[in-house]
Parts: C-alpha cells; structure tokens; sequence
C-alpha cells in the first residue's frame, strides 16, 4: 500500500527539523528499555516479536508479560524513543497488527546506552574483573 | 474462564487512552503469548495468573500516571483521591444500613432473586437452543436435505431416498459432502439384560457433513457403507458410559443388536449427538449402487455447503438433478418418471439448524420477553420500597444537603444501596438459575431414548450448561435493575428548606414522588395485565386442546412396544409372528385387570410410520397425477373395540379375517372422502399403487386394470385420529390392514405396539406384561410402556411448557402488580393520617374517607389497565403461532382479565382504605 505523504518521509522530516534532543536523562536505561531498544534495532517488529526477542536475548532470564512489556513500549514512546506505525510495514497483511520501532532519538539513545556499558566493560577490563576480548 | 476473556476484562481497567492506543495490539500478543505458553505445555493457571496480576498492576499504574499527567489544582486532585475513599466508605455505609433494615434487604433480594433467576434460567435455554450455533466446525454450512411434491400437496417434510443420495453424491457441485439417515430401535441381547436402543443408521459420508472427531476408536469408512448393514457400531458416549462404565476396551468387542452381531470400532462425544440425543449407537447404512431405490423415502438428509455456496443455490441445482433421475435410473424408469413428473418432486432445503429448533424459536423469545416484563414489575416494586425508604430519609438527606454534602454524593449514596442489594439479588437469581438447569438437565438423565421425552419438545437441550455467559447475564441483569431503580427517587430530590420546615409536621406528601409512585403503579398494572391476558389466552388454548376428541378413548389403556427378531421369526416365516402376537395378546387378556388387548404396527399420536398412494378397482389412473398419500397400520383383530374407536359404518376387523386372510380392511373417513367422495365405500376395493421394494425386490407400479391383484375389501370406515398431534389442522387418512394377507406387502409384524384395555391404573400392570413376555422370549424386551393418557399429554408438551411457564408469570406479576399498588396506597394513607383525622373530625363519614382513597386507587388501575389493553392488542400478536382456537385479541379474555385484576387492585386499595376510615379522629391526630 503506497501513500501520498508515508510515514516514513515524514518522521525523517521530525527527526531532521527538531532540535537534537541530549541522550543524558534517558541513561541508564532499565534492562527491560534497553532490552526492548535492541530488539528494534533490526527494523520494526510487533509486540509480540519483541517479547520474543527480549527472552531469547536474555536466555529466557526477561521473559515480560504482555502488561509489562506494553508499559514499558508507552514509555518509551511518552519519551520519544520509540514510536508506533501507524501502518504496518509492507509483508505484514494483518492489518491489526501494531508495529513498533526506533526512533532517531531511541537509536541515539540506545547507541549511548551501549557506549556507558562499553565504557563500564573496559573499566571492568582495567582492572581484570573481566576477561579481555579474544 | 477463557484466555481472551481475561485480557478483554483486564483491558477495560487501562486509561481509555491507553486502551485505544495499545488495546488491540496487546489483545494479539496476549493471544500469541497464550497460545505459545500452551504449545510448550506451560501450565495454563500460572501463565494466566502471571499476565493476569502483571496487567492488573499495570492498568493501575497507567491510571495513576493519567492523573498525575493531566494538569490538576491540588484540590482537584484531593477531590479524586476522595472519590475513591468516599466509595469505600459508601460501600461500607450502604451494607451497614442494609443489614439494620433486614425485612426491607430481603424483601428487595428475594423479589429480585427470584425474578433475575428465572429471567436468567430461560435466557440459558434461549443461549443454548437458539443463539449458540450447533457443535459442529463451520456448522452455518449444514443444511437438511428434504423434499416436497406438488402433486401430492406436500411441501416438506418427504425426506430422502437412497437414489436420490446417489444421484446428488455424484453431480451435486454446491455440495461438499451428503449423508443420509435413519433411525430405528433394535434389540441389544448378551452381556446383561436386554435392551431396547435407538440405533441410527448412517452413510459413512455423515462422518465428513459433521466432521466431528470420535471420542475412542474411529468413524465408519466408506467401504462399511457398501456392505448391507456392516457388523461395526460406534456407540454414543453416554451409552458407553451408562452401559459399559466408559471402558476403553470396549473397542473391538462384540454385542448383538437384533440377533446379528456387531463389532464396536468407536465411541462419539457427547456433542456428536445426531441426529438427536436419543440415539445411542450409530451403524452404517449399506446403500449398493446396483439396488439402490429411487422411491422409498425413508431417509432424513443432511449436506455439507461448499463454502461461499448459499442454500437457494444448492436448491436450484438440486432440483435440475432431480429432473434427470429417470435417465439415471434407467432399470426403475417406471417409478422415476412417476416421481418426477406425477408427484412433482422438488427439493427442500433447509439450515440445518433452524430445522432443529423450528417453531421453538419464537415460543422462547416470547417466555424471555414475558420473563424481563416481570422483573421489569419486580423492578417497579423495588423502586416503590425504594422511594418510601426514601421518603423516610428524607430528613437526614436534608440535613447533610444543608451540611455541605454534595447532590451527587447523595445521588451515589441511594445508589450504593441499589446496586449492593441488585447485586446480591443478581447472586441470588444465578444460584436459583444454576438449580433449575441442574433440574432441566436431570429430567433429560430421567427418560432417555424414550420418543416423547423432554428432548423432543426442546431439542439441543443437551447443549445447556451454566457458564460464564449466564453469570454474565444474571450480574448484567442485576446492574441494569439496580440503576433503574436506584435511580427513580433521584427523579425528584427533596427540597432541603421545605423539608427542614415540614419536618414533625406530616400532611400530605410531596406531589412529585407521588407522580413517580402514581406511574410506577400505572406501569405494574399494565404489564400485568398484558401477562394475564398471555396466560389466559395460553390456558384457553390448552382448554380448547383438550377439549378435541382424539377418536378413541384414553383412559385406562397400557401401550408397551415389543420387537421381535433373530431367526425365530425371520422375514420368511410370517405365521411365527403374527402366532406369537396371537399368544401374548391371549396371555394378556388373562391376566387380571386386563379387560381386552390387541395390537397396532402404529398407534395414534405416534407419528407417519408408513404411507403410500392407493388404487381402487376398475377405476383406472389419470396420467400426470398420483393419487392422494394415505398412511397405513396393520392391526390385530379386536383393536378397535380395545381402543374404543367407534364404527361410522360396517365392522371392525375380526378373527376370522386374519386366519382365512379375507383382505378386509377398515379405512378412515378422510380415506373414504379422497377416494371416494359421494359414493359408498363399503366392499369396495382396493390396493397399493406400488408393490416390491422388500429386501431387494424392485419397486413395480402397479397396474389397477391389470388382473391378479391380491385386492383388498373395504369394510368398515372408523373417524379420523389424530397423527402427530391433537390439533393437525387435517387429519391424515388411514388404511388399517389384518397382520396377514395373501401377500405380504405392507407394513411387517415384527415392531408391534401392544394396547392393553385395563380396570385398574395402566401402568401398575407393567411388572407383570414384562414377566409375561420374559416366559414368552427372554430374548425380547419390553420397551415404552406407557399409557395412553400419557402418550395424550406428551402430544401437547410444548404447549403445556409454554403454558406452564406463561401462567407462572402471569401469576408472578398478579402478585407484584397487588403489592405494588396495596403498598402505594397504605403508604398514601399512612402519609395522610392527620389530613384524613382532621377530615374525621370535621365530619366526614367513614363512608366518604373509604370512597376518597379507593377513588385514588381506581383511578391508577384504570388508567393501568387501559394501557395494558393497548399493550397487549400489540403484544399477543405474537403468540399467535402458539395458540390454539382462540383470537390473540379475544374479546372474553381480555374481559375477564380486566374484571380480574381491576378487581384485585379495588380490593388492595379497600383494605387501607377500611383501616383509614375506622381510625379514630383523636387517634389520628394524637399520632402527629
């Protein structure tokens, strides 16, 4: 289904018009963000997927229910990070599905939340807490 | 509960924002998440309460980040924060001043209770019999197959034959599958006692119309349905579980059903119940291409709709392939030809399910229609008590009014109560609810396989359980009453300083909640009476019912059934048969209190049984036309003096005629009136106008001009009985035959119904016919022994249900429209003491007082009744289906309901009205 104006023309235009928004108050991210911020970070995906993701990822040790998961996504958009499509990227033919994903700001966000914890890894590394990288 | 219910239950607790934003989207992952947790065998409880408490939590936390992003004054939100607290206070508040007012808390709970109760139980049979669909996958695509015939004046309800199966199996594209069906008793001998089961035969294809998976074992193959009647059986699963306690080996066992033996290859669900739940064990139907008969329509039908397919569509097609079943039968073209262009054959295709519920479904909307107005009265009765308490707290509302409290709070304070007691009531009613399903579902345990059970009269019954959605409707129902009647004294809030002021000084009472009295009254009044005039039209119609002559007399007569098979009396040796029936009928005559017996192949109120087109001697067949259908029954001699069904002319069939096999037959006046109008019937003769069709005799035609035909002579004509029903708006015509004749065409010997004449109750003769026919053959059950009288009953059963359940409530809202109105005028009396006192005192006679307050009464019921009369002209209408003989807008009913409840509403006002004129003035003004 192609539009006259698509949504994905016109968040570029609001991630290139707004001013950049600073990455500092969203950090530390929660697991459960960050977790959810990665799991974007392929592409969109529906809730469901991103529940998923989320398990998988964390060796099933994050496994959200549907009301936490769907908290912290409210969040996440409240804040800007993420943001939900209004419709659903072009395979996908089940209209009813909601489809998430990133925003400027969430990868900026998300790049920066890895950036602490790298810093944190090789602070970890300085002083043998952890072993290097082979 | 169901999954989808939790996160649909849950979802309505999120900010509506959020809900609209998220909501579907968190539905389908839930689903999904569900689905999973399933698949890996996750326990559903720990899953369900996991998500459950996370979504809980959850809506709250949205909710109290809602508040907190909406911009509010402290005070704003101080004010919500108290909202909450308030309503715990309220709650606490209301069931304190319930429990202080016990007889006005019950009075409410059990009007209620029971009202919500009933409205709720007919709703579960509406749910189970009309709305549910069948429990069939995709069942909107099942339709009956059945057919009509223009020339014999039929336009339903011929069924189906094994040719026509064929023809439709083979070229029918509308269609993905067809089966055919029928449905007998056979014996069921070894292992245990024996038994009389209904067993239905079915084509193997019926497996692929329902598509339903066995319980046990598996379904019939195609290849069982080649061979006549294979030994395999699939039984039911309540016959497995009554009969063999549900024991899987049962599969692969042998049992024996009328003298052949069986091998049991599966067991079907309890929702498998085709094609009613009386069927206890299924075998296959052997239809060989090579015999098949084109007439013979002995079978029900049933089809399988290619999706998208409608069933006008299957119709059109249908009727084109009936139009070439000659050519594809060419061996039996004679009857072909007659079938499709003499009788006219078309077919008749129906939804599968509205032939199952018929005429039923207007009869339940009507009793859950007739159900709501009463506890709509029941409702109006709350609201009256309601508005007296009201009345009562008039003052402490006036004071916390004057104390700053706010109206709405007031308004959610009456509220509180009405909701709290509508609730309790709506508990109440599901209780009462779950108790009369439980009573419905134990009639059906009580009498299963029995023709004329409960089953009959409510099909899908078995369907009904108590679920979550009758809870639901109860809790729903209870809501909708508590608002409605918790809302009527917020009509009109007192006024704070008029009250302050009267207070101590009682005169008369507010004009406005006597408006809202006065029209609550007004309501009860009409609504009973619509009600009554239901229910009197109702038992007029049963009167009129029972007042119809059934042709023979009912009383004191035992019916039982036996049927007789195995090589002892093999289809070759007629003589054994009829010889045993001479024996049993010998036996039972010698028993004491046996006044005479005999026997039919088919009682009256049993049904078709057999039919067929007739030709009479020397008069030759008109081309193009078939003559009219007339049922047939064999009888032993004696049967018409046992059942006393009067001769209108010649003799009964005696002794004699059986043992010389003299062809004598009696027929009834409608046979004489088709057949023979204007001339005399008697010695006349006459035969079928088909012959063969036995085994696997071809169906000839046969020739009325042509020589050698084993006539029949008439000799007696008896009147018209009754078939099916008593009120047949024509009663068929009716050949009777002697059990044995040169040929054996017609209806066998072996099913026989006993009749039994006694001279004490019927049935206390049961043990001893069963011993009896145990020395006989211990091999031959008695089946359905009954009496007649009962068999009578059971022909009116869903008129007396829905007359039954009418009358209840007619009587039901009788009650509540007296109390109602008898409440509202004590309370105006009791309001009115001083006025009536001072009345007293200035002279008036007691007499006058008395006219004063029956005046005020007359005057509501009049007003009530003349609404009721236009609300019943508009509402019978629909009862008309259900009526028999009598006018939706009889002019004696409506009358005689008029004087009835003008009558009792005159009364319940007089009695106050008596009190208040005996008072002493003193007295009266003493009390202020």
């Amino acid at each position: 289904m192609t539009s006259y104006y698509s949504v994905n023309y016109y968040s570029l235009e609001t991630a290139t018009m707004t001013p950049r928004t600073s990455t500092q108050p969203f950090l530390p991210l929660g697991n459960l963000p960050f977790h959810i911020l990665l799991a974007l970070g392929n592409g969109p995906a529906h809730g469901y997927a991103i529940g998923k993701d989320v398990e998988t990822r964390s060796g099933g040790a994050l496994d959200p229910t549907t009301g936490a998961l769907y908290q912290a996504l409210r969040r996440l958009t409240d804040d800007g990070l993420v943001e939900l499509m209004r419709s659903a990227p072009e395979p996908e033919t089940d209209a009813r599905r909601k489809y998430f994903r990133l925003t400027a700001l969430g990868r900026r966000v998300a790049a920066a939340e890895a950036e602490r914890l790298a810093e944190l890894v090789a602070a970890a590394r300085e002083r043998n807490l952890y072993p290097a990288s082979t | 509960m169901s999954a989808g219910l939790v996160i649909r239950v849950l979802l309505r607790l999120y900010p509506e924002r959020f809900r609209a934003e998220y909501g579907a989207a968190m539905a389908e992952t839930y689903a999904l998440r569900a689905a999973e947790a399933r698949a890996r065998g996750r326990w559903m409880v720990w899953f369900l309460a996991r998500e459950g408490t996370s979504l809980a939590t959850g809506a709250l936390r949205e909710r109290w980040g809602a508040w907190r992003a909406v911009r509010q004054t402290k005070g704003q939100r101080r004010r919500q924060a108290m909202t909450f607290v308030n309503a715990l206070v309220e709650l606490r508040h209301a069931a304190r001043r319930l429990v202080r007012a016990p007889g006005f808390t019950l009075a409410v709970v059990l009007t209620l209770g029971l009202t919500i109760g009933a409205t709720t139980a007919i709703y579960a049979l509406v749910d189970a019999i009309i709305v549910r669909p069948l429990p069939y996958p995709e069942s909107e695509r099942l339709v009956l197959v059945d057919h009509g015939a223009a020339g014999l004046d039929q336009e339903s309800g011929l069924g189906m034959s094994e040719g026509l199966y064929l023809q439709y199996r083979r070229n029918a594209r509308t269609i993905e599958s067809i089966g055919i069906h029928t449905t007998g008793s056979r014996n069921l001998t070894g292992e245990g006692t024996a038994e009389r089961v209904r067993v239905t035969y079915v084509t193997p294809s019926i497996g692929q119309v329902l598509q339903v998976k066995p319980l046990l074992g598996r379904w019939f193959v195609e290849t069982e349905g080649d061979a006549q009647w294979g030994p395999v059986v699939v039984l039911s699963e309540g016959f497995w579980r009554q009969r063999y306690g549900g024991d899987p080996t049962v599969l692969g066992r042998t049992i024996t059903l009328s003298g052949t033996s069986h091998e049991v290859v599966g067991v079907m669900p309890a929702s498998f119940a085709f094609p009613g739940p009386a069927t206890s064990i299924w075998a296959p139907l052997g239809i060989d291409p090579a015999t098949a008969r084109v007439g013979g329509f002995n079978y029900g039908g049933i089809a399988r709709l290619r999706d998208g397919v409608t069933a006008e569509q299957m119709r059109r097609e249908v009727d084109g392939l009936i139009a070439s079943v000659p050519a594809a039968f060419p061996d039996q073209i004679a009857l072909a030809r007659e079938i499709v262009n003499s009788a006219r054959l078309f077919a008749a295709i129906q939804d599968y399910k509205e032939s199952l519920i018929g005429g039923l479904r207007r009869t339940m909307w009507v009793l859950l229609g007739t159900m709501s107005v009463v506890l709509l009265i029941a409702c109006a009765n709350v609201a009256n008590l309601f508005l007296v308490r009201a009345e009562g707290r008039r003052l402490e509302v006036a004071v916390r009014r004057a104390l700053g409290a706010s109206r709405a709070r007031i308004a959610g304070n009456y509220l509180f109560d009405a909701v709290l007691l509508a609730l309790l009531g709506g508990i109440l009613g599901a209780l009462l609810s779950a108790v009369g399903i439980q009573l419905l579902l134990g009639q059906l345990v009580a009498e299963p396989g029995t023709s004329f059970s409960i089953s009959q009269m409510l099909p899908r019954l078995h369907e009904l359980k108590f679920g979550g959605g009758v809870l639901g409707f109860a809790i729903t129902c209870a809501l909708i009453t508590g608002v409605l009647f918790g809302s009527v004294p917020l009509l009109s809030p007192p006024d704070i300083a008029e009250t302050v002021r009267d207070s101590g000084r009682r005169t008369t009472a507010g004009r406005g909640r006597f408006h809202a009295r006065n029209v609550l009254v007004i309501m009860q009044i009409a609504m009973a009476f619509v009600l009554l005039v239901a229910g009197g039209l109702m038992i007029r119609s049963f009167v009129r019912l029972n007042r119809i002559d059934p042709g023979f007399d009912a009383e004191n007569v035992l019916t039982f059934q036996v049927a007789l098979s195995g090589e002892r009396y093999s289809d070759a040796n007629a003589e054994s048969v009829v010889a045993f029936h001479g024996t049993m009928v010998e036996r039972l005559e010698a028993l004491p209190g046996v006044s005479s017996a005999s026997g039919t192949t088919c009682i009256p109120l049993g049904g078709w049984c057999y039919g067929d087109p007739l030709i009479v001697e020397g008069r030759p067949r008109a081309e193009g036309t078939i003559p009219p259908v007339v049922n047939f029954r064999r009888v032993l001699p004696g049967y018409f003096e046992t059942m006393r069904i009067p001769l209108r002319a010649g003799r009964g069939i005696e002794a004699h005629d059986q043992e010389s096999r003299t062809g004598a037959v009696v027929i009834s006046e409608e046979l004489a009136r088709l057949y023979f109008p204007g001339e005399d019937p008697i010695g006349r003769r006459i035969y079928f106008a088909a012959q063969g069709g036995r085994g696997d005799a071809p169906v000839e035609i046969v020739d009325p001009t042509a020589p050698g035909i084993p006539w029949f002579t008439v000799v007696g004509i008896i009147p018209n009985l009754a078939l099916d029903q008593l009120n047949e708006d024509r009663r068929s015509a009716s050949l009777y035959l002697p059990a044995l004749h040169q040929n054996e065409e017609g209806p066998g010997m072996h099913f026989l119904t006993y009749v039994v004449r006694t001279s004490v109750p019927p049935t206390t003769l049961v043990p001893a016919v069963r011993s009896l026919l145990q020395e006989l053959d211990p091999d031959v059950p008695l089946a359905s022994a009954r009496s007649m009288e009962d068999i009578v009953a059971a022909s009116a059963l869903r008129m007396s249900f829905t007359l039954v359940l009418l009358v209840i409530a007619a009587v039901a809202a009788l009650l509540l429209g007296t109390i109602g109105i008898y409440g509202v005028i004590s309370y105006l009396v009791s309001r009115r003491t001083s006025e009536i006192g001072i009345r007293l005192a200035l002279g008036a006679r007691p007499g006058q007082v008395t006219g004063m307050v029956v005046r005020h009464g007359a005057r509501l019921a009049g007003i009530g009744v003349i609404a009721g009369i236009a609300g019943a002209l508009l509402t019978t209408q629909l009862l008309q289906t259900l009526l028999y003989g009598v006018e939706p807008e009889d002019v004696a009913t409506y009358s005689a309901v008029a004087l009835l409840l003008g009558g009792i509403a005159l009364l319940a006002c007089w009695v106050p009205a008596r009190r208040a004129a005996g008072m002493s003035p003193l007295n009266a003004l003493r009390n202020e």
